[in-house]
């Protein structure tokens, strides 16, 4: 048995909360930058976080960057994504953006029934941004303990975008 | 042609991840298996899940039906369950739990189990199952290359801890963070630790360690170091204590 001080990777932690989201499943990956972290230079992955049962390309696409992507579009504003059934009750968020980079996603409903939903709640914005760090990482293929990743919430937020046009 | 192949399925209220890798099989029967594998998930929910009044278990712990009237399936997860509860001398205990005998804390794993044994019978060599954070890891994700997994940090939700090359073998982690910081053990001691990971030969043994682990602290090595070929690691506050080959 060994002991060690625990500390964190900085290697990761410096891509933390930056999202790659492919919203439509086609098209170039968006680089999303969460409400931690401002800037997407560490990422240097394409690996998407779709959902539904297509094919998921190789994050291990040398030549991209996600630093720049979103190109033409430039937007700016916010908007409210679906309402998504997420089992435990309605999840529903809300995005901001500005020149095309998503600057700020917050929750605007989150189930909070009984108690098993209200710690599942309280997980579900961390536990996107772990996704994503997991997700955008050329290096990790996933977490252990890293349980309660929301499908309502990705799902709510990719409507979101889908309003903004981007 | 992508030389990867991810599925997300949402069931259990969360999302099990299936991503493979087609460096040493071809894309025969992909589709075939990844249904199987969705298939069964969603039968483990049906007859496993806590939250269905109509479920197997919870005709078990309201006592409509006796352990002796179910099938093969349920009394092999109570039969792994026994013996968990004597290798980690009661710090893992299904039927300790409030509201009667509630195997979560081994099922998800041992789903996992399955649908890697079902994607292996199908031909594919290289991929891997999280389900919800336990994880089932076969072969390699690129050729040569083992799969590196990240550990949830117990204190910072999107960071990690640590991560790990893996291959063959499972993963699983358990912490306060997920379980509320009220819980006790079902000795009625406190828990000191903040969260334990192991890793070891199948995704239903390790999803009951992990637990076992959290729950008994740094005296769980006691046991845990008898059991040849596992690895284990706790984090209490900001010290690491961790035993075995896959944390050397």
């Amino acid at each position: 048995m060994k002991r060690a001080p625990l500390v964190t990777l900085s290697t990761f932690a410096g891509v933390a909360g930056v999202l790659l989201l492919n919203p439509s499943g086609a098209g170039s990956p968006l680089a999303l930058a969460g409400n931690t972290t401002g800037t997407t230079s560490g990422a240097t992955n394409t690996s998407s976080t779709s959902t539904g049962t297509s094919p998921t390309t190789s994050g291990s696409n040398p030549g991209a960057t996600a630093a720049a992507t979103p190109t033409a579009t430039a937007t700016s504003g916010s908007a409210t994504g679906d309402a998504v059934d997420a089992r435990y009750g309605y999840v529903q968020v809300k995005v901001t953006a500005k020149n095309g980079k998503i600057t700020d996603i917050t929750a605007v409903q989150l189930p909070n029934g009984d108690g098993r939903s209200m710690m599942i709640s309280q997980q579900v914005e961390p536990m996107l941004k772990e996704q994503a760090l997991a997700a955008q990482s050329a290096n990790i293929q996933g977490v252990s303990g890293a349980s309660y990743t929301s499908y309502g919430y990705q799902q709510s937020l990719q409507s979101a975008l889908t309003k903004l046009g981007m | 042609m992508s030389d990867r192949f991810v599925h997300e399925e949402h069931v259990w209220g969360t999302v099990v991840v299936i991503d493979i890798r087609f460096h040493r099989s071809g894309r025969h029967n992909l589709d075939k298996a990844i249904r199987e594998v969705s298939e069964w998930l969603h039968d483990v929910d049906s007859v496993f899940s806590t939250f269905k009044s109509d479920s197997i278990i919870t005709l078990l712990r309201t006592g409509q039906i006796s352990e002796d009237e179910v099938d093969a399936g349920v009394a092999n997860v109570i039969s792994r369950c026994r013996r968990m509860v004597d290798i980690t001398e009661g710090a893992f205990d299904p039927w300790a739990v409030e509201g009667g005998f509630d195997p979560s804390g081994l099922v998800k794993g041992w789903a996992a189990d399955r649908a890697a044994e079902i994607l292996t019978e199908y031909g594919f060599h290289d991929f891997m199952i999280n389900a919800a954070g336990d994880l089932a890891i076969r072969g390699f994700v690129e050729p040569g290359t083992r799969w590196t997994i990240g550990i949830q940090h117990p204190h910072l939700p999107d960071q990690i801890s640590g991560s790990v090359e893996l291959t063959d073998c499972a993963i699983a982690t358990s912490g306060r963070y997920e379980r509320g910081e009220h819980i006790v053990s079902p000795h009625g001691t406190p828990i000191v630790a903040s969260s334990a990971t192991v890793i070891g030969s199948d995704c239903a043994t390790a999803d009951a360690l992990a637990t076992a682990l959290l729950i008994a602290g740094r005296n769980g090595f006691q046991w845990f170091q008898r059991l040849p070929g596992w690895s284990g690691q706790i984090i209490i506050d900001d010290t690491v204590i961790s035993h075995g080959p896959s944390f050397d």
